[in-house]
């Protein structure tokens, strides 16, 4: 990865936390920790920009960092529309970092400019020099002491301590200890200096810009400028000493009391609790540099393609340490079990840790629906608060990035279609904000994620009379509200009068579904008219190895996801095949439709003495998978099915097996759809949901 | 409690004035002493070492300083040499409430 890479790469991340901010901002009201957060993410960009060369980046950001710059020392007050500005210049800075710098995109700048200079009085500083150093992105590991003495004469001789002192303090972050050296035994002459400082600075301040602040009195004062390595402890003895306010015997001798430095001191009278304080805060200033520099340390950026690989490796460890214990069963060979037995527990290890490292908080997403919440909310002219819950919970990074897509057609239908406009809801006896609430957690080994509106919920009666004008379903059909609503997700489908830009087009649920069940997952939707619309999306935690039960059919072998099995049951023999292959299992006192994989794979073979059948629930439908033999449980790593097989329906890859065999990964939802459910709403297969009893 | 009030100018040109007004205020009264800095507008590097030098004679007789009215510049003066505690200052923000 190149400097520029790195780059936008670091700006991204900085935009996404300024629009977190400036959210928070506009939801919570002006705070010291927040307007400094934002100010930072735009100091670094304008730093790091120059740097690489995108001066027209610099020139916009330092312009905004200036604005920020005096909102944050209270030079100007905070107004509500400044988050509206700041938004666009945050976007805008994301737009200029992409893109080249052209007229347009200068004019976009200066017109924003235009909107932030009014805000400040002061004049604007000099555009940043593109080689300028940025303290943030400087990873300095140490700090700046300087020691001061100032010449006992200075304020004689019109040399004031005060500006020199104001000018290092303005550099960065630094942290100022004053002492006052006064012999008891010689009097005190008001003019004369007695004033000894030692000052701590961030160590990404050049040397030469500490130096140039003595530029008039480095003569005559005596000054020590020393960088101090991060690595060091730095001990109150240590400090209390440079400061002048004790010596090494006397911290010696506190030592040896097996007393705190400071406590000790402090009784004996040998310093004043002024000093301890003073010395605990540079302590505290050099002890807050090595965490952030161990926070630093403590985190590495892989590139996403290195982890995959590593994932991909993981995955064929697993398939090698189920071919050693496949090998060792056979031969039955017991140092071999053993070695297996431990082989495996190390690849459990590894592949637990593995997928953790591709683990990501679900709540780093949050910030952008947050976002989209806001713009639509302004531009449909309803109130809606988004509320979130769960940001903690983690979720594979591959099923993070596919669940964006859904996630936010799932938003923009509830803004759209779910909450009312402030007045319809006031006169529903409804508070005039509406709210979306986005929930994660993690539930029965899947992550779970609702989206859950306080809107008008869904119109049964439009939603069927579409579907009949569509001949998704016929006169005569008997859908429940629930299953009425589940038809929003046919293709095609929509009950918007008018095509918006935010929805309408009918062409968003059915790829919503789609996309969700690409990743394994399953959706589902419950609605009360007047109520509210809640959304479930089921999604297991990683995309790359899934449990599964191993059946065989006709002396092939499929792999059936765990997650979906519910039980195993034999077929008896009076459930006797139809023609096309489906079946009526009694189970539970209940009739469930099944379907053969052998007759719909059209595998030949002999008919299996006991057959079984795998009862599968997807999307919240129950049925049954016929095969000959269950084998056993399998960890099951997913290999693609590749461009050629991409289109086939009820497989969603496969897997190499520990002899090395090829064995396909049944996708039970697919078959659901593409089988029972086509079947379901035809009239002769209604009496497969009949209970028996 | 003696008051001590401090003149408009607290700096290098009034030190010696100052200093020597104020010892001879605490040298004539025991206990507490109190400063009053509401009709200081300037205080520099060598006013500000004053302000410590007898704040610090104060206490070593074991008795208080209270400073019962500040100044903007004192308050900035004492900021920039972090001695806002030392001396029993509030914080500028406090100061604006």
């Amino acid at each position: 990865m190149n400097l520029l890479d790195t780059f936008i790469e670091e700006a991204e991340e900085h935009l996404s936390a300024m629009e977190t901010s400036l959210l928070e901002l506009e939801e919570n009201g002006v705070s010291e920790d927040i307007v400094n957060t934002v100010f930072r993410a735009m100091h670094t960009i304008k730093g790091s920009a120059g740097m690489v060369g995108l001066d027209h980046v610099s020139y916009f950001a330092h312009h905004i960092e200036s604005f920020l710059d005096a909102l944050r020392d209270g030079k100007i007050t905070y107004e509500s529309d400044m988050v509206s500005v700041l938004m666009d210049a945050r976007d805008h800075i994301n737009t200029l970092v992409n893109n080249d710098a052209t007229s347009e995109l200068m004019a976009v700048s200066e017109q924003l400019i235009a909107k932030v200079k009014p805000w400040y009085e002061e004049e604007l500083a000099s555009p940043p020099s593109p080689l300028s150093t940025d303290e943030d992105s400087n990873d300095t590991l140490g700090y700046w002491q300087l020691v001061v003495n100032p010449h006992t004469d200075s304020f004689k001789e019109s040399f004031d301590v005060l500006p020199v002192i104001r000018e290092l303090s303005e550099l960065g972050d630094c942290v100022v200890s004053t002492t006052l050296i006064n012999d008891a035994n010689t009097a005190f002459v008001p003019t004369q200096c007695y004033m000894k400082f030692v000052i701590l600075l961030d160590g990404a301040i050049e040397q030469d810009l500490i130096m140039s602040a003595f530029m008039f009195v480095e003569d005559d004062w005596d000054i020590a400028c020393e960088f101090m390595s991060l690595d060091e402890e730095r001990r109150l003895g240590d400090i209390l000493v440079s400061m002048g306010a004790a010596d090494g015997n006397t911290i010696e001798a506190a030592l040896t009391e097996q007393k705190r430095a400071g406590e000790f001191l402090t009784e004996k009278g040998v310093v004043s609790a002024q000093d301890v304080t003073q010395a605990l805060q540079q302590q505290s200033f050099v002890e807050e540099k090595q965490a952030n520099v161990t926070k630093k340390q403590a985190n590495v950026k892989v590139a996403a393609d290195k982890l995959d690989k590593l994932l991909d490796l993981v995955g064929e460890l697993v398939i090698v340490q189920s071919a050693v214990n496949q090998h060792a069963d056979t031969n039955d060979d017991m140092a071999l079990t053993n070695i297996g037995e431990e082989l495996s527990r190390l690849t459990t290890e590894i592949r637990d840790t593995t997928f953790g490292i591709r683990m990501l908080p679900i709540g780093s997403t949050f910030g952008r629906y947050r976002r989209l919440i806001r713009d639509l909310s302004q531009s449909l002219g309803k109130k809606v608060k988004l509320d979130t819950k769960g940001a903690d919970t983690e979720v594979d990074k591959m099923v993070l990035e596919s669940l964006n897509d859904p996630l936010i057609h799932l938003l923009r239908n509830s803004m759209d279609h779910g909450v009312e406009s402030p007045d319809i809801r006031l006169n529903a006896g409804k508070s005039e904000t509406g709210t979306i609430h986005l929930e994660a957690s993690h539930r029965n080994g899947q992550v779970s994620i609702v989206i859950r509106d306080d809107g008008a919920g869904l119109n049964t009666q439009r939603i069927k009379e579409k579907a009949l004008s569509n001949g998704i379903v016929k006169d005569d059909d008997m859908l429940s509200d629930n299953e009425i609503h589940q038809l929003i997700f046919a293709p095609g489908f929509s009950t918007a009068s008018e095509i918006s830009d935010v929805s309408g087009r009918g062409v968003g649920m059915d790829v919503v579904k789609t996309s969700i069940e690409t990743m394994q997952g399953s959706i589902n939707l419950s609605s009360t008219e007047g109520v509210g619309t809640t959304t479930e999306i089921l999604l297991p935690l990683t995309l790359a190895i899934i449990d599964g039960l191993m059946v065989d059919v006709a002396g092939e072998v499929f792999i059936i996801p765990l997650s979906s099995i519910e039980e195993c049951v034999e077929v008896q023999r009076d459930q006797s095949e139809r023609e096309d292959g489906s079946h009526l299992i009694k189970t539970r006192g209940k009739l469930v439709p099944a379907l053969s994989l052998k007759h719909h794979f059209s595998i030949q073979g002999a008919p299996a003495n006991y057959p079984q059948c795998v009862i599968v629930n997807a999307a919240e439908h129950r049925f049954g998978l016929i095969v000959d033999n269950v084998i056993g449980q399998h960890q099951t790593v997913i290999k693609s099915l590749g461009k050629l097989y991409h289109n086939v329906r009820g497989l969603m890859g496969s897997t190499i097996l520990g002899n090395g065999d090829v064995a396909m990964i049944v996708d039970a939802a697919q078959l659901f759809e593409d089988v029972i459910l086509p079947t379901k709403y035809s009239s002769s297969m209604e009496t497969t949901y009949v209970d028996e009893n | 409690m003696a008051c001590i009030t401090f003149p408009n100018e607290v700096t290098i040109f009034t030190v010696d004035k100052t200093y020597a007004k104020c010892v001879n205020t605490i040298e004539q009264h025991a206990g507490a002493v109190s400063f009053d800095f509401q009709h200081t507008e300037e205080v520099d590097g060598c006013g500000l070492q004053l302000i410590l030098q007898l704040s610090f004679m104060i206490k070593d007789t074991n008795n208080d300083v209270v400073i019962t009215h500040s100044c903007e510049a004192l308050n900035d003066v004492a900021a920039v040499f972090n001695v806002t505690d030392m001396l029993g200052l509030c914080t500028a923000k406090e100061s604006t409430q």
